[in-house]
C-alpha cells in the first residue's frame, strides 16, 4: 500500500466527503420520502372524512324529505279526515236530538277530535316546520321557544343580534341549526331541571354563533352519556354536516352550555 | 438545551445526555493529559467501549424491541473484543483501528435499522426528536468511518494535513451536536403538544 503512488490522506478526506454526501442525501431521500407518504396519507383520510360527510348528507336530506312528507300527509289527509268527521258528527241530527245523553256525546267526541286535530298539527309542524322554511331560522326559534314557553315547562330567552343574516341562510343549515337548537331544549327540559334557557345568536368575520346555556344540574362534556347518547350524536353529525363547530363548558355543577360556530361562506 | 428540558427528556434521551457529558469528560481528561505531554491513544479504547455501550442502549430502546437481547450480547461481545485487541492485538502506541470501525459499523447498522423502521411511522419527519439525534449519530459515524479505519496512517502526516482532516472531523462532529441539540429542543414541544 505505501508503495503506490496515491496520497492516502487525501483518499481518507475524499471518502469521508463521500461518505458524508451519501448519508446527506439518504437521509434527504428519506425525509422526502415519509413526508410524502404523511401527505398522501393525510389525503387519503381527507378525501373519506368528505365521503363520509357526503354519505351523512343524504341521509339527513332523505331523513328531512321524509319527515316533510309524513308531516305533510299528516296535516293533509289525516287532518283534512278529521276536521270532515267533526263536521259529520256536527251536523248529525237523530230524532231525540235534543236528549241529554246524545249532546254530552256530541260536546265530549268534539272535544277528543279538537284535540286529535290539534296534536296531528303539532306533529306535522315538528316534523317540517314549515315556518322555518317560509321565514327562517329566527321565526322558526321563536315560535318554538313560544310553544315552550306558554307550556310553563321552561322559560326560554331569545336574543338575535344576527337577523339579517339567519334570514339569508341556506335551508340546509338553518334546517341543521334548528333541529340542534331543537335537540338542546328537549334535552334540557327532559334531563337537566332548569327553569331557564338563553339562545343568543352572534355574528362575527363571516361566523354565525350560537350561544345555548341553562341553569339546569349540568352534565360533563366528557362523560359518556354526553358521548354515547344519541341526542349528542344527532347534533354532532347535523353540525359535521354544515361544517359546524361546537364546543360544551367545563362541567361546574351548575348548568349547561354550549357555543356552536358556524362558518357562512 | 438538554440540560434545560431535562425533565421533559425521554429515557433514549437521556441516555444520549449522560453520553454527551460522559464525552465531555472524556475529552477534558485528554486535553489535560496531553498538556502533561501523555501519550492519550491507549485511552481511546476505554472510549469505544463505553461510547458503543451508550449508543447501543440508545437505539435497544429505540429499535424493535426482539432484537434488545441480541443489541445487549452485541455490548458484552465488543467489550471483550476490545479487550482482547489492547491486550494482544494493538498493544503499542496506536490507535485501535481495529475496533473502532467495527463499533462505528454496528451503530451504523442499527442507525440504519431504525431509519427502515421509521418509514412506516405516520408523522412530520422533522417532528419526531429521535429522528434528529439519529441523523447526528449516522452522519458522524459514517463521515468518520474512513478517518478511524486510517488513523494510524495519519499519526505519520504532517501537521498540515493532520489539522484539515481534524477540522474536517471537529466540523461534522459540530453538526451532530447541532442535530442533538435539534432533537433535545424537540423533545420539549412535543411533550407539550402530547399534554392536551
Amino acid at each position: 500500500m505505501q508503495n503506490t503512488p496515491d496520497n492516502i490522506y487525501i483518499l481518507v478526506l475524499l471518502g469521508m466527503t463521500g461518505t458524508f454526501l451519501l448519508v446527506v442525501s439518504f437521509i434527504f431521500f428519506s425525509v422526502r420520502n415519509q413526508n410524502r407518504l404523511l401527505k398522501q396519507r393525510q389525503k387519503f383520510q381527507q378525501a373519506q372524512i368528505e365521503h363520509q360527510k357526503e354519505l351523512l348528507g343524504a341521509v339527513i336530506e332523505s331523513q328531512e324529505a321524509e319527515r316533510k312528507r309524513i308531516g305533510q300527509d299528516l296535516h293533509d289527509d289525516v287532518g283534512t279526515t278529521i276536521s270532515g268527521l267533526r263536521l259529520l258528527i256536527e251536523m248529525f241530527k237523530p230524532t231525540g236530538g235534543d236528549d241529554k245523553n246524545y249532546q254530552d256525546f256530541t260536546q265530549s267526541t268534539k272535544t277528543i277530535i279538537d284535540k286529535i286535530v290539534k296534536d296531528v298539527r303539532n306533529i306535522s309542524h315538528n316534523l317540517s316546520p314549515t315556518t322555518l322554511r317560509y321565514y327562517g331560522l329566527a321565526a322558526a326559534v321563536t315560535e318554538h321557544c313560544t310553544i315552550i314557553n306558554q307550556s310553563g315547562k321552561l322559560q326560554i330567552a331569545l336574543v338575535n343580534n344576527a337577523e339579517k343574516t339567519l334570514e339569508e341562510l341556506p335551508l340546509p343549515t338553518s334546517t341543521a341549526l334548528y333541529r340542534v337548537l331543537e335537540e338542546l331544549l328537549n334535552n334540557t327540559i327532559k334531563h337537566s331541571g332548569a327553569s331557564k334557557a338563553n339562545i343568543d345568536f352572534n355574528i362575527t368575520d363571516y361566523k354565525l354563533y350560537i350561544d345555548y346555556a341553562d341553569n339546569g344540574k349540568g352534565v360533563s362534556a366528557d362523560s359518556a352519556s354526553v358521548k354515547k347518547g344519541m341526542g349528542m350524536q344527532n347534533i354532532e353529525s347535523r353540525l359535521l354536516n354544515i361544517n359546524a363547530i361546537y364546543a360544551i363548558s367545563p362541567y361546574s355543577g351548575k348548568g349547561f352550555s354550549i357555543k356552536i360556530e358556524c362558518p357562512l361562506a | 438545551m438538554a440540560l434545560k428540558n431535562y425533565r421533559f427528556l425521554t429515557k433514549p434521551l437521556k441516555i444520549i445526555f449522560w453520553f454527551l457529558i460522559f464525552s465531555g469528560s472524556f475529552n477534558l481528561v485528554n486535553l489535560i493529559l496531553i498538556a502533561f505531554h501523555q501519550y492519550t491513544a491507549h485511552l481511546l479504547n476505554i472510549y469505544t467501549v463505553i461510547e458503543f455501550f451508550f449508543l447501543s442502549l440508545y437505539y435497544s430502546y429505540l429499535n424493535v424491541k426482539k432484537y434488545r437481547n441480541l443489541m445487549y450480547m452485541a455490548i458484552v461481545i465488543f467489550t471483550i473484543l476490545c479487550i482482547v485487541n489492547y491486550l494482544f492485538v494493538q498493544n503499542k502506541i496506536e490507535f485501535n483501528t481495529y475496533t473502532r470501525p467495527v463499533g462505528a459499523i454496528v451503530i451504523i447498522f442499527y442507525s440504519l435499522m431504525y431509519v427502515s423502521q421509521q418509514n412506516n411511522e405516520e408523522q412530520n419527519w422533522g417532528d419526531n426528536m429521535y429522528n434528529w439525534i439519529n441523523t447526528g449519530i449516522l452522519l458522524y459515524l459514517a463521515s468518520s468511518l474512513f478517518m478511524f479505519i486510517f488513523i494510524n496512517y495519519l499519526l505519520n502526516a504532517g501537521q498540515h494535513i493532520n489539522r484539515i482532516l481534524w477540522a474536517t472531523h471537529d466540523t461534522i462532529l459540530i453538526l451532530e451536536y447541532l442535530l442533538f441539540a435539534v432533537g433535545f429542543y424537540k423533545c420539549k414541544t412535543h411533550q407539550t403538544i402530547s399534554t392536551y
